[in-house]
C-alpha cells in the first residue's frame, strides 16, 4: 500500500527534489539516455518500481491510482524525467488508454483495465495508422462488424510501436461504411492473444525493430470492449490529448543531441573551422530560441490555460532542429560519418548515426509536420483549404 | 514565502496591466497621428523626421520613459520602452526613438552625474533635444585600440579627431554626443552640428545615416563613461532594434496574409493553396521564435542581468529578429507577386525600413560571431 501524498500541496522545489532524488536512487544507471526505445524486458523492472512507488501515472486522478498532479507539477515531473535521461517505458496504457477510459469508459472497463495498467499486467499498443491511412487517418478501413455479442474485426494496422511487447491494443475501426468518414469510426479494445491477430516487426533503416504491422483476420472482440458510443471513436480519440501536446514539442531531444555535437566539436577541435562554427552557432541559437518559445507555452500550461492549435509550432520547430543537429553531427564526423554504432574518434566514442536515424521519423510521427502546418494555416492563420 | 510570492505575482499582474494600457495608448496614438501616408511623405525629407512629432512623443512621456524622475522622466523599464518602440515601428515613424530615447539616454545615464548630463537628459525627456550618438558602429565592447574618435586634453578643454559613420538620426540632430577615447579612458563629448564636417548617406527607407569628421574639434567638458557601460547601452539599444524588426515582421506578415486571402487566381483565393499556406506558417513560426527571444532579452535587461548574459541575449534577439524580418520581407514580396515590388504599395515601405534597420548596430552575421565568442561550445553535459 502506497502512502497517500498530496503532491500538489508540496512547494515546487521540494517536489522537484523529491522526484530527482528518487530517479537518482532508483533508475538503473545503464539505462540513462537510451539511444533507442527500450524493450519491455529492459525497462520492466523500472516500470514495476514506479508502479510500487505509485508514480506510474502522474497525470491520472488520485482516485484511479494516479498521482493527480497539477499541470505545474506534471511539467516538473516531465522535466526531471528528461533531465535524468529516464527511458520511455511502453506508456500507451498510461498516456492514452487510462485517460480515455477515465473520461469515456464504462464502470466495468475502468475497474478491469486501470489496475492492470498500473500493475504492469497489461501493456498497451496503439492501433491507429494503416498502410493506406497515415496522415489521412480518418480514411482508415479496418472494419468491425457486429455479430451478436462480438465485433468481427478485419484489416491491418501499421507503425504499431512495440506491438511485440504489448498484451493489448486499442483500435480505431470502421463501424459504419455509409457515414461521412469521421463519423463511422469506433474505439475498440482488444487482447493481443485473440485468435486472428498476427504481428510482424518492421525493420527500420538503423536495423532496429520498434514498429510492427498488425493483421486482423476475423478477430472476435467482445461487444463490451467498445469505448464510448458506437461511431463516436474519432471524436473521443481527437479530444484525448490536452495540454500533454506540449511534450511533443519539448526541446529535450535537441538539447541532448546538441550536447553530443558539442563534445564532437571540442574533441575534434572544430572550433577553428569558421564555416562549420557558423553552422553550429545557427543551430544552437535555433535551439535556445525554441527553448524560449517552449517556456511561453509551458507558462500557459502552468497557469492552467488550455493550449490552442498554435502549440503545433513547437513540434515543427523541435523536430526540424533535431534533424539539423543530427545532420551536423554526421558532418562533424568527417570521413567517419558513415560508420555505425559507437565509433572511436580522436580518443572518444561517438554515435552520430543513431541520432541521425532517430531524428528522421520525428517529423513524420505524431502528425507529420506537413499536417501540423496545415493545422496552423487553417486554425491559427484562418486560411481556407 | 507564499505571501511574498503572491505579492510578486500581483506586482507582475499590475505591471502587465500597465504595459497593456501603455501599448493600447501607443497604438491609439499611432493610428491617429502616424498614418502610413505620413511615413511615405517623409521619405527623403530634411530633416528626416518631424521635430514637432518628437515633441509630441515627449508630451506623452515616451522620450523620457527610461529617464529618472529627477531629470523629468518616468523611470520605467525596457518592457515599457518596447511597447512604444513597437507601436512607432509598426507605423514606420521616422522619428529616431531608439537612437535618442534609448541609446543616447542610456549612455548619458551611465556617464558621471553632473549638471550638464542632467540637463541633456531633461532635454530629451521634454523633447527639446534630439542628440545623435557617434563613435561606435556596432553593439558590443568598444575597441580601445581602434576608437573611431580620439580625444586629447588641450588648454581648458579637449580636442577631438576622427571619423564616425552610421550615425542616427542622419539629419535633424540638435547636437552630437561623441564617444571618444583619450588616455584617461572613454568619455562622451558634446558637439554642436556646426563644428563638425557632416555628410549624409541615404538609406533604403528614405532616412539617412550621418557620416562625420572631427578635426581638432574643441569640446569643453568630458563626461567619462566605462567601457562596460558603453557595451550595456549598445546592447540595450540592440534589443530595442530587435523589437522594431519584430514589429516590421508582424506587419509584413499581416499584409501578406490579408493579400493571400483576397487575391483570386484560378478561381480561388491564393491563400487556399498549400504551397503558400506552409510558407506563411513558417513566417508565423519565425515570428513567434523572434518574440520569444526578444521577450527573454527584455526580461534580462529589466532584471539587470550580468554582462555576459545580457550581451548573449541581446545578440540572440538581434540575430533572430534581423533574419526573420529580412526573410519575411523576401517572402512577402514573393507572395504578393508583382505588386510587391512596386513603390505604390505599402509593403515596400516595410521592406525598405527592414533593409535599413537590420544592419544597424551590426547585422546577424556579426552578432552570431560575437555570440559564438561569448558562448564557445563546451563539454557541459547538462546541455
Amino acid at each position: 500500500m502506497q502512502q497517500m501524498t498530496d503532491w500538489n500541496a508540496l512547494d515546487d522545489e521540494t517536489f522537484r527534489q523529491e522526484v530527482r532524488t528518487f530517479f537518482q536512487q532508483n533508475y538503473p544507471e545503464a539505462l540513462r539516455y537510451p539511444k533507442t526505445r527500450l524493450r519491455w524486458a529492459e525497462i520492466k523492472d523500472w516500470y514495476l518500481t514506479l508502479s510500487k512507488k505509485g508514480w506510474l501515472a502522474p497525470a491520472w486522478p488520485v482516485e484511479y491510482g494516479g498521482m493527480g498532479l497539477s499541470p505545474t507539477k506534471l511539467m516538473i515531473f516531465m522535466e526531471e524525467t528528461e533531465r535524468h535521461g529516464v527511458g520511455r517505458a511502453p506508456d500507451m496504457g498510461i498516456t492514452m488508454v487510462g485517460p480515455l477510459l477515465i473520461q469515456h469508459g464504462s464502470q466495468a472497463q475502468k475497474a478491469y483495465y486501470l489496475p492492470k495498467i498500473l500493475s504492469g499486467e497489461h501493456i498497451w499498443c496503439q492501433g491507429y495508422s494503416e498502410p493506406n491511412s497515415g496522415s489521412d487517418l480518418a480514411s482508415l478501413r479496418t472494419e468491425a462488424v457486429l455479430d451478436n455479442d462480438h465485433f468481427i474485426v478485419n484489416g491491418q494496422k501499421t507503425w504499431t510501436t512495440l506491438a511485440q511487447d504489448a498484451t493489448h491494443i486499442f483500435l480505431l475501426v470502421r463501424t459504419d461504411k455509409s457515414a461521412k468518414k469521421q463519423e463511422g469510426i469506433s474505439f475498440l479494445l482488444a487482447d493481443m492473444n485473440t485468435p486472428g491477430i498476427e504481428r510482424r516487426p518492421i525493420r527500420n533503416l538503423a536495423g532496429h525493430e520498434e514498429f510492427c504491422e498488425c493483421f486482423f483476420r476475423d478477430v472476435r472482440v467482445p461487444k463490451d470492449n467498445i469505448v464510448g458510443e458506437l461511431n463516436r471513436g474519432w471524436t473521443i480519440a481527437k479530444a484525448l490529448l490536452g495540454f500533454e501536446r506540449i511534450f511533443l514539442g519539448s526541446p529535450k531531444q535537441s538539447q541532448y543531441a546538441m550536447a553530443r555535437l558539442e563534445e564532437l566539436i571540442v574533441q575534434r577541435g572544430l572550433g577553428a573551422d569558421a564555416a562549420f562554427m557558423d553552422a553550429y552557432a545557427r543551430l544552437k541559437l535555433d535551439l535556445l530560441d525554441h527553448m524560449a518559445l517552449y517556456e511561453r507555452f509551458a507558462d500557459q500550461v502552468r497557469r492552467g490555460e488550455t493550449l490552442g492549435p498554435d502549440v503545433s509550432m513547437l513540434k515543427i520547430i523541435g523536430t526540424e532542429n533535431y534533424q539539423r543537429i543530427a545532420q551536423l553531427m554526421v558532418e562533424a564526423a568527417g570521413c567517419a560519418g558513415g560508420l555505425v554504432g559507437d565509433v572511436e574518434l580522436d580518443g572518444e566514442r561517438f554515435d552520430w548515426l543513431t541520432s541521425y536515424y532517430n531524428s528522421r521519423p520525428a517529423t513524420i510521427y505524431g502528425g507529420a509536420n506537413e499536417i501540423q502546418r496545415n493545422i496552423l494555416a487553417t486554425q491559427v492563420l484562418g486560411l481556407k483549404s | 514565502m507564499t505571501g511574498r510570492m503572491e505579492s510578486l505575482d500581483s506586482d507582475e499582474k499590475a505591471r502587465s496591466e500597465q504595459l497593456r494600457l501603455l501599448a493600447d495608448s501607443v497604438a491609439a496614438f499611432a493610428a491617429g497621428r502616424l498614418p502610413l501616408a505620413r511615413a511615405r511623405r517623409l521619405r527623403r525629407a530634411l530633416p528626416e523626421f518631424e521635430p514637432a512629432m518628437m515633441a509630441e512623443l515627449a508630451g506623452q512621456g515616451w522620450t523620457g520613459l527610461l529617464i529618472d524622475e529627477a531629470c523629468g522622466g518616468l523611470s520605467l523599464g525596457f518592457a515599457e520602452a518596447a511597447a512604444v518602440v513597437e507601436g512607432l515601428a509598426a507605423q514606420l515613424a521616422p522619428e529616431p526613438y531608439v537612437p535618442v530615447a534609448v541609446l543616447a539616454v542610456r549612455l548619458l545615464q551611465a556617464a558621471a552625474p553632473g549638471a550638464r548630463r542632467n540637463a541633456l537628459l531633461a532635454g530629451i525627456a521634454d523633447g527639446s533635444l534630439v542628440p545623435a550618438c557617434a563613435g561606435q558602429e556596432t553593439a558590443g565592447d568598444p575597441d580601445p585600440e581602434r576608437p573611431a574618435l580620439r580625444a586629447r586634453r588641450a588648454a581648458g578643454g579637449w580636442l577631438l579627431d576622427g571619423e564616425a559613420r552610421y550615425v542616427r538620426p542622419g539629419s535633424g540632430a540638435s547636437l552630437y554626443l561623441l564617444l571618444a577615447r583619450s588616455e584617461e579612458g572613454w568619455a562622451l563629448f558634446e558637439a554642436p552640428a556646426a563644428g563638425l564636417e557632416l555628410g549624409m548617406e541615404p538609406q533604403a527607407d528614405g532616412t539617412a545615416l550621418a557620416r562625420l569628421r572631427a578635426r581638432g574639434l574643441r569640446a569643453d567638458e568630458a563626461l567619462p563613461i566605462s567601457a562596460e557601460a558603453i557595451a550595456a547601452a549598445f546592447d540595450q539599444a540592440l534589443v530595442m532594434n530587435a523589437v522594431e524588426l519584430l514589429a516590421l515582421s508582424r506587419r509584413m506578415r499581416a499584409l501578406t496574409l490579408d493579400y493571400t486571402r483576397t487575391r483570386v487566381q484560378f478561381g480561388k483565393p491564393i491563400g487556399s493553396f498549400q504551397a503558400l499556406q506552409h510558407r506563411q506558417v513558417d513566417l508565423l513560426i519565425a515570428e513567434e521564435l523572434t518574440a520569444a527571444a526578444v521577450r527573454e532579452a527584455i526580461g534580462a535587461l529589466d532584471t539587470g542581468a550580468a554582462a555576459a548574459r545580457r550581451a548573449s541575449l541581446a545578440c540572440r534577439a538581434k540575430i533572430r529578429a534581423a533574419e526573420t524580418a529580412l526573410h519575411t520581407a523576401r517572402e512577402a514580396i514573393q507572395m504578393h507577386g508583382g505588386i510587391g515590388v512596386t513603390d505604390e504599395y505599402d509593403l515596400g515601405l516595410y521592406v525598405n525600413r527592414t533593409l535599413a534597420l537590420a544592419p544597424w548596430l551590426g547585422n546577424a552575421r556579426l552578432h552570431r560571431r560575437r555570440w559564438l565568442q561569448l558562448n564557445p561550445p563546451t563539454l557541459d553535459r547538462a546541455g
